[in-house]
């Protein structure tokens, strides 16, 4: 099987030739160590922008936005080709460049009304997010106006350069998902505006998050049947429902609230014949009807330290979701031994794998992830996830 | 405006409404301001027991965090001016340098108001001799750290260490919290505890404090 046949297999419920293995990204400073550090870094970028454009450099980086984000998840692909990964996600994030007064950092703000600083990993933007903006209904007007009018055609065009762009060396030597992350709908509704906010409105007026989950919905069901239309068959909702003690509203509310918006995507993405599953870390086991009611065929991450048992999930929706994750990142792909990393895969792949509808896959990813780890957890993958299990 | 209203609208979650019933609590009912907040703790306690039954969640934490905050703004310079001699505790809260992560921070510190302590929030991305003069600057012998990234966890340990420096850390308890964490992470890294979340986190510094 080649890598696309395995991870369909997998998310149809099947057993393939072996356990597929999949992360939801590579950091670029780990990209930079596996592919070699490219000649011009992200800040080397804005150092000569800000050189030559002092006045203007915010507008004429974001009009650069695009190329640097296709180049971002172009070598994010490269590299899990390099390091045998069967499956790497691409997105664009919808960004532009600002500049606040007095305030030195280097800031970009997104259509969901998020401020994020970008701070320098090694020579390459690593967005944090800092606070939300969007918190009167007078700011939510003219984003839901932008939103479903010139935005949605601006970013239908975008992403299918982006995507172009993004797979153009690799399509036959791995399978690209897309993924809407850091853009996901219930993140950029809460962070965009501001817990508190987004907290009051859930208590005080849920009908406005319940609009606010659908114009964000229908945005992410556009751009991706243009990444369809490019090619793109699988897709990852970047959620993020859950902390590390459980959900971050009752399973109700999200019944209520989300599963509207959720619906809409997983039927649009289906009746083109696509796949989609959802990306959560946190303790999400109270929300797992929650995520098959939505639609969704498949289910990432699956924190082991956020105390998510995956032969409880297995048991529970393993019938129903295709299983992917469960190696943790906050140590076993970070300072974890050759055999503690085995020994999660083979644990992993054990629970999960029996059956067929799993993918190993990191929990999650950050700058301190260890290539020789996520090395290791591939190389483990490929000797333990052969079927029939051998277990 | 009486007691148990005060409580039901910590309960309720109204944030709208807290900070005129207060008011009306002090200015035209005149009841003393001590009184006012065992009714807004007693809320919190109720939110606390219906997050920890499952009945409440982390968006109903945050708006009880804020209804309280609304609430503190009108009571607490009644407090100061009631002017008895209790020494309250004082707690440190802050997030580690490096991380803008501040909502289960600021819960705490709503439920540290909530219990009598008082609070000195030094917000987010903060380095560690910050928190060291601002331990000296106030006598806190509590600092609680929130750390969500797992990039930034060890800045608990060179919190730790900086106290050691300054001779602090022997009068000070070092409490933290966040995804990455856990116990065992947390000792290891020159903690004295480790919470779950907010509403761990006021037991085990109330336990702490004693």
């Amino acid at each position: 099987m080649n890598c696309r046949e395995r991870i369909l297999t997998a998310l149809n419920l099947e057993e393939p030739d072996r356990v597929p293995c999949h992360t939801i990204y590579i950091d670029a400073n780990n990209v930079d160590k596996i592919l070699g550090k490219p000649q011009i870094t992200d800040f080397d970028t804005v150092d000569q922008v800000k050189r030559d454009n002092p006045d203007g450099w915010a507008e004429e980086l974001s009009d650069l936005i695009e190329s640097v984000e296709a180049s971002v998840f172009s070598r994010c692909v490269d590299a899990a080709v390099e390091i045998g990964l069967d499956c790497m996600q691409v997105g664009m994030i919808p960004l532009y460049f600002v500049e606040i007064p007095n305030d030195n950092r280097l800031l970009v703000k997104d259509i969901f009304g998020r401020m994020w600083e970008v701070r320098n990993n090694e020579g390459n933007f690593n967005p944090y997010y800092l606070y939300g903006t969007l918190d009167t209904p007078e700011k939510w007007k003219d984003t839901k106006e932008q939103i479903e009018g010139p935005l949605t055609e601006k970013y239908k065009k975008f992403v299918r350069k982006f995507y172009r762009r993004a797979i153009k060396k690799n399509k036959d030597k791995i399978f690209v998902a897309v993924t809407n992350d850091l853009a996901g709908i219930f993140e950029s509704a809460s962070q965009g505006m501001g817990m508190t906010y987004y907290s009051k409105m859930v208590h005080k007026n849920p009908k406005f998050i319940k609009e606010v989950h659908e114009v964000y919905a229908q945005f992410t069901a556009d751009l991706y049947m243009s990444y369809m239309d490019e090619g793109a068959e699988f897709f990852v909702e970047s959620g993020d429902l859950a902390y590390h003690t459980g959900p971050m509203m009752s399973p109700k509310k999200f019944d209520e609230l989300l599963l509207p918006a959720y619906k809409l995507i997983t039927d649009a993405v289906h009746d083109r014949g696509g796949k989609i599953v959802l990306h959560t870390d946190g303790q999400i086991t109270p929300l797992l009807d929650f995520v098959v009611n939505c639609g969704f065929d498949g289910l990432q991450s699956l924190e082991p330290t956020a105390g998510v048992d995956l032969a409880v999930v297995k048991k529970k929706v393993g019938e129903r979701l295709c299983l992917m994750g469960n190696i943790d990142v906050s140590h076993i792909l970070v300072d974890a031994t050759k055999e503690e990393v085995y020994d999660a895969v083979k644990y992993a792949i054990k629970t999960g794998g029996p059956g067929g509808g799993f993918v190993v896959s990191a929990a999650n990813m950050h700058p301190g992830v260890s290539v020789e780890n996520l090395k290791w957890m591939i190389e483990a993958t490929k000797e333990f996830g052969a079927y029939p299990l051998n277990f | 405006m009486d007691f148990e209203k005060l409580t039901e609208l910590i309960i309720e979650l109204e944030v709208d409404d807290i900070a005129d019933a207060v008011k009306e609590a002090l200015e035209t009912d005149g009841k003393d301001p001590f009184d006012v907040l065992s009714a807004l703790t007693k809320g919190m306690d109720e939110v606390g027991k219906r997050y920890e039954e499952k009945e409440y969640y982390l968006t109903e934490l945050v708006l009880a965090g804020e209804t309280m905050k609304e609430a503190f703004v009108i009571l607490q310079p009644a407090l100061a001016a009631a002017d008895r001699s209790e020494s309250k505790v004082k707690v440190i809260i802050a997030t580690v340098k490096g991380d803008n992560h501040d909502i289960g921070k600021n819960i705490l510190g709503s439920l540290l108001l909530s219990s009598g302590f008082e609070v000195i929030d030094l917000g987010m991305d903060v380095d560690a001799q910050t928190i060291v003069d601002k331990v000296k600057e106030t006598g806190a012998i509590i600092v609680a750290l929130s750390s969500l990234l797992t990039m930034t966890v060890e800045q608990i340990k060179v919190v730790h260490e900086a106290l050691k420096s300054a001779g602090l850390r022997g009068g000070v308890k070092l409490i933290v919290g966040g995804a990455p964490l856990n116990m065992e992470l947390a000792k290891k890294l020159g903690a004295d505890d480790f919470a779950d979340d907010a509403v761990q986190g006021i037991k085990n510094i109330k336990e702490l404090a004693n």
